[in-house]
């Protein structure tokens, strides 16, 4: 019968044959890829995890082989640690995928600095493509580290400009995370206390069970955490984030009376969030700075923030659950809009920059020129990335046809036509937002 | 989007990893407590107890998803106090570990091994079952919605 030693060095081999591939497969994918910091950071943090679990598995079945030694509590760390590679396992190859050639590298690089600034400054983003057709964030603890956002892409949007822009969303999921840590913000710690004080008014009183209390604090968390996420990307994007939004949902399209109403367990209303959002967008300056701007977009914000309140839904698996769950929701909603302020604050509004040179980068975007520098009375000057992120999504939104108009052979109702173009202007915004990067560097913008 | 349980990886392995850092943390107790028991220089570690004291308690209290719950800290999310409450499923079980456990804390001086090995098992089971969940991971419960809305008088 094999004894608890044998069981040891077969379970050390095996977790070692792990280590050894999942090494060798970053080690292959870093010699023929080019990744961009924090995904070479994270292949690095790999291959130094890799190093150690091989050093610790060498003092395990040294430890096994002393008289008195608990074997079995070692199989169990061995398993414990194997468990970690599973992990591990399953992030690396999505992580490899996702090099410079694959990505809208200036929107991630961006993204990255704008999660150093609002948590610390060593907060990494590491892009995976997955096969989900939907977006992600997530936060491994223990295994990976802490201060590493993942943020999962649809493989086949990978090399997009404009849909990726919804990741501010999901970097706002990774920041709510950490808010719970210590310490605490201030407006973060009010927050909760106004989502207590909401649920033990209103909610409280009607649950009887556990399963009950459970549910509807987690969906009170989760309406609120979303609303977070929306206001975040706005904060930090403008209008281009609500843009996306609606892209990726297919809003134009799918959106009828009833979805725009309805609060499911996980997401609040349609009609909440846009209103939420448009009022954030009129707080920021950015309602004004686009006011003239025509398309289905702005119509679709105008109109579900327009949506009465007593049309609000809470539908569960089917069922229409209170209306007292919306009203405990109701109370919260300042208290995001103060929390988002709070943890990024703007010294000077970003809607300010786009409003003074929106009209002066369409002009460049619809001449085919990298808007980075704008020539006015002579001198020269750059806009900043998020003016130039929106001016881009005017163009892509209600100005696409003029750029193909002056073109030979284009048609703008031709969806090939149409697609080339967005590609051309998604590359234009990227260049433009590269180049900021490089004469920041120089301290130049 | 936000996280779902039934996501394909590694989207889910957000809610997994919380039993990993479970697992780790009782691996940490047990060779602390084994080398307090074993050992006379070793010191008791007071702060594991603590949280473990702290954990039941909420799990005791019913208070295992609260608003700006601490996932960071050990034994802090709602998977960590859900693994807890599957180990310790009878109220009198959880009322025994935190005795058990408090009762080291009190008597922090005096190096009694029997309780020590005791609350050793406490953590190899709780060890276990983390290990398990990372396996095997429990669907969250669904609410009584009949219920609900019969309190809420919308049914």
């Amino acid at each position: 019968m094999p004894s608890v030693q044998d069981g040891l060095i077969h379970e050390a081999t095996s977790l070692l044959a792990l280590v050894d591939a999942i090494e060798l497969f970053v080690e292959e994918h870093q010699s023929q890829f080019t990744y961009n910091t924090d995904t070479s950071e994270f292949f690095k943090h790999i291959r130094t995890l890799a190093g150690l679990t091989k050093k610790r598995l060498v003092e395990i079945l040294e430890e096994a082989g002393r008289p008195n030694s608990d074997q079995v509590q070692l199989l169990r760390e061995i398993a414990e640690e194997k468990d970690h590679w599973k992990v591990r396992h399953t992030y690396v190859k999505p992580a490899a995928d996702a090099h410079t050639l694959n990505l809208p590298a200036p929107l991630i690089k961006m993204a990255s600095e704008h999660l150093g600034r609002v948590q610390n400054a060593d907060a990494q983003v590491v892009v995976l493509l997955t096969p989900e057709t939907m977006y992600f964030h997530n936060r491994a603890r223990g295994s990976i580290g802490d201060k590493r956002a993942f943020l999962e892409i649809p493989y086949s949007q990978s090399r997009a400009f404009f849909s990726n822009v919804i990741i501010y969303h999901e970097l706002g999921h990774y920041v709510w995370a950490s808010l719970s840590d210590e310490p605490r913000s201030p407006q973060f710690a009010s927050l909760v206390d106004a989502q207590k004080k909401a649920f033990d008014e209103i909610l409280l009183p009607g649950i009887q069970n556990q399963k009950n209390l459970e549910f509807s604090r987690r969906v009170l968390d989760n309406w609120t955490q979303e609303l977070f996420c929306d206001l975040f990307a706005l904060r930090h994007l403008g209008p281009a984030s609500s843009f996306a939004l609606i892209d990726f949902l297919s809003l134009i399209s799918t959106a009828n009376r009833e979805i725009e109403v309805t609060f499911d367990s996980e997401h609040p209303a349609l009609a909440l969030r846009f209103r939420e959002q448009y009022q954030r967008l009129c707080e920021d300056g950015w309602v004004e700075a686009i006011s003239d701007m025509a398309s289905d977009h702005t119509d679709l914000i105008r109109r579900l923030a327009a949506k009465p309140e007593e049309e609000y839904l809470f539908v569960y698996d089917d069922k229409a659950l209170p209306k007292q769950f919306i009203d405990a929701f109701t109370p919260v909603i300042p208290f995001v809009h103060a929390l988002v302020a709070e943890i990024a604050p703007q010294a000077e509004r970003p809607s300010e920059d786009f409003r003074r040179w929106r009209g002066e980068i369409e002009d460049c975007l619809l001449n085919g020129v990298v808007p980075s520098k704008l020539l006015i009375q002579g001198s020269s000057l750059c806009p900043t990335p998020v003016s130039m992120i929106n001016a881009a999504y005017c163009v892509y939104l209600s100005r696409l046809p003029e750029l193909m108009n002056k073109l030979e052979g284009q048609d703008p109702d031709n969806p090939e036509h149409r697609r080339k173009w967005i590609n051309r202007l998604e590359g234009w915004t990227m260049k433009a937002i590269d180049d900021y990067h490089l004469l920041s560097l120089q301290g130049v913008s | 989007m936000s996280v779902n349980e039934r996501s394909a990886m590694p989207t889910n392995l957000q809610s997994r990893s919380q039993y990993l850092v479970l697992a780790e943390f009782s691996r940490r107790a047990i060779r602390a407590l084994s080398n307090y028991a074993d050992d006379g220089s070793s010191e008791l570690p007071t702060d594991i107890l603590q949280h473990t004291v702290d954990a039941l308690q909420a799990v005791q209290q019913g208070d295992k998803y609260q608003f700006g719950q601490r996932p960071a800290s050990a034994l802090g999310s709602y998977e960590q106090l859900r693994t807890l409450e599957q180990v310790f499923r009878r109220p009198e079980e959880v009322g025994e570990a935190i005795a058990l456990t408090t009762g080291l804390l009190k008597h922090e001086g005096v190096r009694d091994v029997t309780k020590v090995r005791k609350v050793i098992n406490l953590f190899t089971e709780l060890q276990a079952k983390a290990l398990w969940n990372f396996e095997q991971p429990a669907p969250v419960p669904s609410p009584d919605l009949e219920e609900l809305c019969r309190a809420f008088k919308t049914a």
